[in-house]
This record gives structure tokens, sequence and C-alpha cells, in this order.
């Protein structure tokens, strides 16, 4: 096969390198490599240089696995836990592909770029699960996971119900194996979308412990402010839009939501705040703020009633000082 | 229209597309212009993580070694890779927040957990909370921990008063303490 189109020109070489040559200089390069820095990671090298020298080519050109007595290299231990957290990966995608096609997943555009999943296929299930060959005990009933994408792959039309109810059962399994904050949201919105607000609550909570990339804390608190909105409670709501608009300032779901909890509680500060972010990210992502001003229009025409900000007595004036995007995506919901 | 076959990195990188993950850690470790030590560096530093580099390292080889056999070749392997790396560091810090008991000592925490009071068998739990504080409060701490800027620099550099940023790390010692405590338990999820 050809080497991909573009790579950087030591990695280049590499490919062209590999691809003429399976492998024996560079192994040889290694080993004396690591001799050179042997003072410095005395330890580990010596054992990942054991592996790396034994391993050698097949009669057809393949590398063969390393004998069973040699210690494996602290690679090769992390591959256990590599297996799990890419299991539930695979779970979480499904998870969210079914939530997509839930009642919840149709009516409200929750997920962001960053959570869109890689389609989740029979041949993708097999090809992984291929992978996790003598895993699949330990990591949990692959056959669910097989069953339900297998049904979903028969027809577009599925029962909303349905899919909402195997959305919350993959991402269940997804957050055993590994209990990521992506795994996290889309257990809140399966949570959500099954009518159980305080399991979502839990689900978001028990995210932001484990969030380590801003983005997803701020998708994490945009929902507690959405829960505290259903709930009545206004400030808890500003509360946690405000705190989800400083962790990301670019995701133009999060910063909408902040503008319209403003508006509804006629905060005319945080408002001037949020919209001023939410034009420049509108800027930035044109095509985000073009399906978001969409969907919004689909809901007012669904909704045929004024939205509840346009009956705050202020709502008139803090709407006439905010941007132009700001403006428009209000005049589109509103 | 028949579908494509799927060309995988591993076969772009002169491996097998049967071989395991396992048996495909071998090859990319004998790959030295990959340059993973150096780029996992890389990313510690830019993003003052509080991790190993070994580890880091340890933890991507095995992630390019799963993934390298599932995703497609890329336009660019270059950004790929530090794309695997950057996966590889928000599963070792989840890990770390999650079952702090199984992670190793990371080395640069116990040249400052001394001077902070901690004992060096809990400096792992303390690094685990660092590494999710926003990257400009933890390069602040960073900084200041191991006693290579002033308070008033990071706070310039942030934007914030001397009192606000000396109260914003007073509230995370505060809150490594607590965890470190003889008595606390470790949180649950």
């Amino acid at each position: 096969m050809s080497p991909p189109k573009s790579i950087d020109p030591v990695l280049q070489e590499l490919v062209r390198e590999i691809a003429q040559q399976p492998h024996s200089r560079l192994l040889r390069d290694s080993t004396q490599h690591a001799s050179q820095d042997a003072s410095r990671h005395a330890m580990s090298d010596a054992i990942n240089d054991a592996i790396s020298d034994a391993a050698c080519e097949t009669p057809r050109g393949m590398i063969r696995e390393t004998a069973p007595s040699e210690r494996p290299s602290s690679a090769e231990s992390e591959l256990l836990r590599v297996y799990r957290t890419q299991a539930a990966q695979l779970w979480c995608d499904a998870a969210l592909e079914s939530l997509l096609k839930s009642k919840t997943g149709r009516e409200v555009l929750f997920q962001t770029r960053e959570t869109t999943p890689a389609p989740v296929t029979m041949t993708r299930i097999r090809k992984e699960q291929s992978l996790l060959q003598g895993q699949a005990a330990d990591i949990g009933p692959i056959e669910l996971l097989l069953g339900i994408c297998g049904n979903q792959d028969h027809g577009p039309e599925q029962q909303p119900e349905k899919c909402g109810a195997a959305a919350l059962q993959l991402a269940r399994i997804s957050h055993r194996l590994f209990p990521s904050a992506r795994a996290c949201i889309v257990l809140a919105d399966a949570h959500w979308d099954a009518g159980d607000r305080s399991g979502a609550r839990t689900a978001c909570v028990a995210g932001l412990r484990v969030a380590a990339r801003m983005a997803e804390k701020a998708q994490l608190h945009e929902r507690l402010g959405i829960y505290a909105r259903q709930d009545g409670d206004g400030a808890g709501a500003l509360h946690h839009a405000m705190l989800a608009s400083r962790q990301d300032a670019r995701n133009v779901g999060v910063l909408w939501n902040g503008l319209r909890t403003s508006l509804e509680g006629g905060n005319e500060r945080s408002a001037l705040t949020l919209g001023g972010q939410l034009d420049t990210a509108c800027h930035l992502d044109a095509v985000t703020a073009r399906r978001l001003a969409d969907g919004l229009r689909q809901r007012r025409d669904a909704r045929r009633t004024p939205a509840a900000i346009t009956f705050h007595p202020h709502f008139g004036r803090i709407r006439a000082r905010l941007g132009s995007t700001s403006r428009g995506l209000i005049d589109a919901f509103a | 229209m028949e579908a494509q076959p799927v060309s995988t990195i591993a076969r772009a990188l002169g491996a097998s597309p049967e071989c395991t993950p396992a048996m495909l850690i071998a090859h990319l470790r004998a790959v030295r212009s990959l340059e993973l030590r150096a780029r996992c560096e890389a990313r510690i530093r830019t993003e003052h993580l509080f991790l190993s580099a070994a580890r880091l390292e340890a933890r991507t080889l095995a992630r390019l070694s799963y993934r390298a056999l599932v995703d497609a070749a890329p336009e660019d392997i270059s950004a790929w890779i530090d794309q695997q790396i950057e996966h590889a560091a928000v599963e070792l810090i989840t890990e770390d927040l999650l079952i702090p008991e199984t992670a190793p000592q990371p080395e640069p925490a116990l040249e400052w957990a001394r001077s902070l009071g901690i004992e060096p068998q809990h400096a792992h739990l303390a690094c685990a909370q660092l590494n999710i504080l926003p990257i400009e409060l933890r390069r602040a701490c960073r900084r200041l921990f191991e006693g290579s800027d002033t308070l008033k620099n990071c706070a310039a550099e942030m934007g914030l008063s001397c009192k606000d940023l000396k109260e914003q790390i007073e509230e995370v010692l505060t809150h490594i303490h607590r965890m470190t405590a003889p008595d606390a338990g470790v949180e649950s999820t």
C-alpha cells in the first residue's frame, strides 16, 4: 500500500524505510541506543530491549509474538488498561449513537462536535473485538453490543424509546468499564431521556470529578445548569451556565444556553458578556452556528408560542444591546 | 458501490494488520524516528502536567499499538501520534483520580512534596488533583512549588492580583492536604 500523502519528513522516511526493509536496521539502532543510555533508564530499558531483541520476523515478514517466559515491558503491562479504555470507548460510541436516535437526540441537540462518535458498525465492532480477544469475559457482554447495533443496522426507522433504553444500558456498561467524563456525559443524557433527572445529575457530578478537559467540564456544567433551570432554580442555572462558559468559550451550544439562561433571569451583565463570547464563537464556527440557528427555528415553529425569555420586562432592552449574531439567534428562538 | 478496504496505520508502518497490539509494541518500540519520549516530555512541559514521562510513554506506546490496527491511515501521522499522546495523558489522569493507589510516584512530585509538607507516599494524590486544575493555575502551581518563579510574575501572567492568586493556590493546597490527611478516605465516584 502507498504511504500516507502528507506526513512530516522524518515519518515519511520512516514509512519508506520500514516498507522496504522491515525493521532489521531499526531494531539494531534501538538496541545500540539503549546501551548508550543504560545509566539513565537502566531497568525499564533492559526489560524493553530484551523484548525488542526477541522480536523478529516470521518467514512471511511478520513480527512474531514474544515468548511467554519473557517479562512484559511497561508498555505491554499498560496494554491491559488500554484494552479496557478502548472497550469503554466502543460502548460509549454505541451509546451515543443510540442516544442520537432517541427522543432526546432527535429533539434536543445536546451533543457538540467533540463528542460526535465514529459510527459503530458491525464491521467496527468485529474489528475491535478481534483485538480484544481473550479480554472479552472481563470486558463485558459484547453480545449486547452486537445485538443492539445489529438491530440498528437493519433500518433507519427506530423506536425512539427503545433507542433511549439501549443508550442507557450501553452507557452504563461503558461507565463500568472506564468511567471517563465522556461516558458520564452520555450517561447523563441517557438518564435525562429516561426522565430520570436525579440520575442525570449524579452522572454529571461524577463526570466533574474525573473530567480533565475543559471542554468536558463545560458540557457537564451546561447540563447541570439545564437541570437547575428545569427545577426552577434560576440562580443555580446561571451559576452553572457561567462556569460552563468560563471552561469553554468556544462551544456555541454552551454559550447559547448561558445567554438564554441570563435572559430568562433578566441578568443584563451576564447576558452581554455571554452574548459577546457567542458572537466570537459563531464567527469562528459558522457551521455549528448555522446548525444551531436552524434547530432553534424548528423549536420555535413546533412551540407556536413565544419563548419564556420574551416575557421578562428587560428583554427588549437587553436584546437591543447584544451583537447582531446573538440577536439573530434570539430572534430565531423567541 | 463497493466499500473501499480500510487502510490501517499498522500497514502504513510496514507491519501486518493481522498482528496483535502486543506484537506491534515491539515493532513500534524499535522505531526511533517516532520520538515518543521526546513528544511525551514536550506534552508534559507544555501542559504543565504532573505526570511521569516514562509512564506516559508506555501508555502511549500501548495505545498506539491498539489504535494503529483500528484507525484508518490519517493524512498526518505526526498529528495522529500527538492526539494519541493527549488521549493517553487524559486516561492516566482519570485513572489516578479514580484508583490513586495504583498510580506510581511521579518523579517531579517527590521533589516538591516535602516542601509542601506532604508525605512522599501521598505525592501521587496531590498530582492527581493538580492535573485537573485549569492550565494557567497548574502552570503557576508548578513554577511556585519548584521555586522557579515568583508569585508576582505568575499573578501578572494570569491577569490576577497577588492576593487572588494566593487565595486560589491556598484553596488548592487545603484541598490537597485534606485529601492526603492520614484519616482521609478516597472519594468514590
